[in-house]
């Protein structure tokens, strides 16, 4: 059987012998036969002599490098934070491994920064970007302008807060108190309802 | 008592070796991460599948490969007399013997302490449920992108008025002598599911495993079908 880029193919659809290719992703070498592991369509790199699938259904939300997540801040230690990664942007699907994520007091913005309270506390929902894998453990990046927080709660009062007109700074509307923290440009800034 | 005189017909007008109507839709469900609708003669079948997803029942989650967990239910009004709502001896086997058989055909070691979530929703049932409920989660696994080895197919064979017969329907199952629902892996042809109902000699065994595989085979092209009529379509509009 011979197969070719953009043939529809379905799990256990055999693409090739070992011989002919490296399987890459979603496709497995089952004893010297490769097979597709996913519905899709089959991608050939000739040049690399690699097959895989893209999928034509979704698949399981795994974060690749560089992929924006959003996590909530668990803990804020004196050079990192530990972030609970909740979900994938643009991917409304759960994720699929329990990921743990720190973030360290280097990666988060351009320039010297003292003090990581300074930027995030405990309960902040922050953007993301993927910066290092280890199985479930990730680092993340905040360095763009749209990484940083993008919902904060006051730590006095728990109310949302708002964005004020200088940058870096939110501010509390119930306890009239200001606050640091790194403001994403996506923060959320839609009023609650009561 | 049903009168089946000795030709080759069966009560409903099928032959021996004949399956019920059968259809396949994937992905009907827009919030489920896969899912299928199965109709089998009278049976109405609905399967949703999430995960692989982080789960919170720590015991049953393993550190080196993920698990999958099913659940066979069926709807108060699926069956004639209203069936009292909830899990009982017979789903939680079911239920049981679904994760089972759909376990070999998955490929979960990318996604250690993670859990796939199967709901098997018997709307209406007319017999054979559970094979028709395997054959339907499969297809919603492949609709989901879980990765996996093969589809698994389920079908039934049984003896009514000794006679070797395919795909019994619920009649032929409560009056008939032997029942053999089983579920394999299409392509490798291995057997995921075996129960045995009922009184068969060792060549009706062997001989009703036989019409059961065939009628697997059978299923098996639906299944590939409603994969291909979901899931081709969008792949020739993107490009």
């Amino acid at each position: 059987m011979k197969v070719k880029s953009g043939d529809f193919v379905m799990p256990g659809d055999i693409l090739g012998v070992s011989e002919q290719f490296l399987p890459d992703k979603w496709t497995y070498d089952d004893e010297g036969q490769i097979k597709a592991v996913i519905l899709g369509t089959v991608d050939i790199i000739s040049s690399k002599k690699k097959v895989s699938i893209i999928p034509s259904s979704g698949n399981p939300a795994v974060v690749n490098l560089g992929d924006s997540v959003y996590g909530e801040i668990t803990d804020v230690r004196g050079q990192r934070a530990m972030i609970n990664v909740q979900k994938m942007k643009n991917i409304d699907r759960q994720l699929a491994l329990p990921y743990m994520a720190t973030i360290h007091i280097s990666q988060v913005k351009k320039g010297y920064l003292e003090k990581l309270t300074d930027v995030f506390k405990i309960g902040d929902v922050i953007e993301a970007k993927v910066s290092k894998i280890m199985g479930d453990n990730l680092d993340l990046n905040t360095e763009d302008k749209e990484d940083g927080v993008v919902k904060a709660m006051c730590t006095r009062c728990r109310a949302y807060m708002v964005p004020t007109e200088k940058k870096n700074e939110l501010y509390c509307e119930v306890c009239d108190r200001k606050e640091r923290r790194k403001v994403s440009l996506n923060y959320d800034c839609q009023k609650q309802l009561d | 008592m049903i009168s089946i005189t000795k030709n080759d017909k069966r009560d409903d007008g099928r032959k021996f070796d004949e399956i019920r109507p059968l259809k396949i839709e994937a992905g009907v469900l827009e919030r489920a991460d896969g899912s299928a609708y199965l109709e089998v003669g009278g049976n109405k079948i609905l399967v949703a599948v999430y995960g692989p997803r982080e789960s919170y029942i720590r015991r049953l989650l393993k550190p080196n490969t993920g698990v999958i967990r099913c659940r066979y239910n069926m709807a108060p009004f699926s069956v004639d007399d209203r069936k009292r709502p909830g899990p009982d001896r017979r789903s939680t086997e079911i239920s049981k013997i679904a994760a089972e058989a759909l376990r070999p055909s998955l490929m979960l070691e990318g996604f250690p302490r993670s859990m796939v979530d199967v709901f098997i929703e018997i709307i209406e049932a007319e017999g054979g449920t559970r094979c028709a409920g395997i054959t339907a989660a499969s297809v919603a696994l492949a609709d989901a992108g879980i990765p996996m080895k093969d589809l698994v197919v389920g079908c039934a064979a049984g003896k009514v008025n000794d006679e070797i017969v395919l795909d019994l329907s619920e009649k032929e199952d409560k009056e008939g002598q032997a029942d053999v629902p089983i579920a394999m892996m299409s392509r490798t042809e291995e057997i995921t599911l075996l129960q045995s109902d009922g009184n068969l000699s060792e060549d009706e065994f062997k001989k009703a495993l036989d019409l059961a595989m065939e009628g697997c085979r059978q299923v098996n092209k639906v299944q590939i079908e409603a994969l291909k009529t979901k899931h081709a379509q969008d792949v020739e509009s993107e490009s």
